[in-house]
């Protein structure tokens, strides 16, 4: 058993990610009456909360371990998912780089086998250990046809 | 072996264009220069078999080279459209587990020459898997006469009666309505124009009789065609078994053959209408990891079944299972899901035009015992059963879905929850199959069961 979490880079990386979102839907700045500005202050006020609050919440929901037979995820708020993906039904890994997580050096590693519907992406995880991580699920994969 | 007959319809594009120009000779001048263009393509491919591995040669300008290992191979259709038939011809497609349709196209192949490739590349198939012997020379040469063919053992087979009523309870139905609506625009375009300036009262003298003999004559009509059409469609249809292969024939007028190693089965999916639950009677097919690209074509399905022999045909589909067991329910806090589910949306839909049109618009609230109603028949559809090395899941409220899922083929499985399901202690499980189609799901299941069946899907895994 070998559990990892990445706690600061990826709370980082949620977090810019979630503010640049939230700031480009906030309001201008209010030419209204002003029960409407305070109205849209106290909005703005609990949406930097929510920008504070709300990535470290989703970054503690989010787990990935590799147990002796397969890659499991768990992750989510909201709608809570838990994947379970066998090593050697794994036909290929991509590592994906936007340019946040290039910004942040980070790296996001997307795990496909035959199913299309194989949903299982870790995101933030620092640059330098994806290719380690990929090299690890990809030499317990092993050889043979995964279908 | 020209391939002429997929010429008509390329001959489409620079007609209109021709047509638009207004020239008899740029019309002559295009067609040179198509059935040049298909000559050429014709004549630059090449396929050839050799080492268990299918060598496809292609392209006029820019070559492409295709390798397919034998052993990778999921699928092998045989299509024989009516234009086929005609010159004598079949188109092979040979199927592999890579999204997207990707495989191998050989068109305009001579009948007899398609049909012993498909024997030569499914025995380097079983060759190459180790399931037979490799003969005495390693090499199979492209000139190796076909291996002989063993036995072959019918499982299913229908009659024009069986297929008439696959055709009146089946999706046949809805495909009048889009040739009717095509009709529909037709007539509407030429002739409907000088019956609609007709004097109204020349229908007053047609009478109520009139309109009731038309809705009739329109509804038999509309059954007939839907019976018909699966009849062209499925004529003569045929499952059997021969070796270790599933083979499906079908077709009145484009004849289709596919060929489906037993081995590459990913899943079987049986599906029950209302009205076929009525009558007893199923459909079931059958996926493997490849197609996609032309699923009509590619797809091995059973259109109907007496639900009594289901058994049977799962019996030889997935070897080793056993009759289907009984299902588990879900528990009972996943009937208030389903309802709740339904309801909810239903209500919000509703209130809108009970509010803004009274007094009729209230009637729209009826949507809300129907939507309950519907959700007790979905919960009444909801089944999950783990024996013997095969995961069944059925869902479902009008069409109930059961999923057969040999545990072997899990790609890997997701246990998914809502904050509703929490509440409720529900989960659902969704298992990811190889090919296309949608992952089979345990729906609304306590999360302790959901979780454990995520492990023994996953886990139980054969190497």
């Amino acid at each position: 058993m070998w559990t990892v979490g990445w706690g600061l880079v990826a709370l980082i990386f949620l977090a810019g990610t979630l503010l640049t979102e939230v700031l480009i839907s906030l309001p201008g700045p209010p030419r209204l009456p002003w029960p409407v500005g305070a109205a849209s202050g106290v909005l703005a006020a609990a949406a930097a909360a929510l920008v504070w609050k709300l990535p470290r919440l989703a970054f503690g929901a989010w787990r990935y371990e590799l147990t002796d037979s397969t890659l499991e995820l768990r992750r989510g708020l909201v709608v809570r998912t838990h994947s379970a993906i066998p090593y050697f039904r794994v036909q290929h890994i991509d590592i994906t780089r936007s340019p946040v997580e290039r910004a942040l050096g980070l790296s996001q590693l997307v795990v496909r086998t035959a199913a299309a519907t194989t949903d299982a992406r870790i995101p933030g995880i620092a640059a330098a250990d994806a290719e380690g991580l990929r090299d690890v699920v990809l030499a317990r994969s092993g050889r043979g046809d995964a279908v | 072996m020209l391939d002429v007959s997929a010429l008509g319809r390329q001959l489409v594009g620079p007609g209109v264009v021709a047509l638009g120009a207004g020239g008899a000779r740029v019309l002559l001048v295009g067609v040179a220069l198509v059935l040049a263009a298909r000559v050429l393509a014709w004549w630059r491919r090449t396929y050839v078999l050799d080492g268990g591995v299918l060598r496809v040669e292609s392209g006029i300008v820019v070559r492409n080279q295709q390798l397919i290992p034998c052993e990778r191979i999921q699928q092998v259709n045989l299509v024989r459209k009516v234009r086929h038939r005609a010159l004598g011809v079949a188109v092979l497609t040979v199927e592999t587990a890579v999204g997207g349709g990707a495989g191998v196209r050989l068109e305009a192949l001579a009948a007899g020459e398609a049909e012993r490739l498909r024997r030569r590349l499914l025995a380097a198939k079983s060759r190459a898997a180790g399931t037979v012997p490799a003969p005495a020379a390693a090499v199979v040469e492209a000139s190796e006469p076909a291996p002989a063919v063993p036995a072959e053992q019918v499982v299913v087979r229908l009659n024009h009666r069986q297929l008439a009523v696959a055709g009146l309870t089946g999706a046949q139905l809805l495909v009048v309505f889009v040739f009717a609506a095509t009709v529909l625009q037709f007539v509407d375009d030429l002739a409907w124009r000088p019956l609609r300036q007709l004097d109204p009262s020349a229908l007053q003298v047609v009478g109520p009789a009139f309109f009731a003999v038309a809705a009739a004559g329109f509804v038999a009509v509309w059954l007939g065609t839907a019976a018909a059409a699966a009849i062209v469609a499925d004529s003569g249809y045929t499952l059997s078994l021969v070796g270790d292969e599933l083979h499906v024939r079908r077709g009145l007028l484009d004849r289709k053959e596919a060929t489906l190693p037993l081995a590459r089965v990913q899943a079987v999916r049986v599906a029950v209408s209302l009205p076929r639950r009525l009558l007893g009677l199923v459909s079931v097919r059958i996926h493997s990891a490849g197609g996609g690209a032309e699923a009509d074509d590619s797809q091995v399905a059973v259109p109907v079944l007496p639900a009594a022999q289901l058994d049977r045909v799962l019996a030889r589909v997935v070897p080793g299972i056993r009759p289907l067991p009984a299902l588990r329910r879900p528990p009972r806090a996943a009937l208030r899901r389903a309802v709740a589910r339904r309801v909810a949306p239903a209500s919000a839909l509703a209130v809108v035009p009970a509010l803004a049109l009274r007094p009729w618009g209230a009637l729209a609230l009826l949507a809300v015992p129907g939507a309950a109603l519907a959700g007790v028949a979905a919960y009444r559809g909801l089944g999950h059963a783990l024996d013997e090395g095969v995961l069944i899941a059925r869902s479902g409220a009008f069409i109930r879905h059961t999923v057969v899922v040999p545990l072997g083929r899990a790609q890997s499985g997701r246990v998914r929850s809502t904050p509703l399901q929490r509440r409720a202690g529900l989960a659902t499980l969704l298992v990811d199959l190889a090919g296309p189609g949608r992952p089979a799901r345990v729906v609304d299941e306590s999360a302790a069961t959901a979780e454990r069946l995520l492990v023994s899907v996953v886990g139980s895994t054969v190497r």
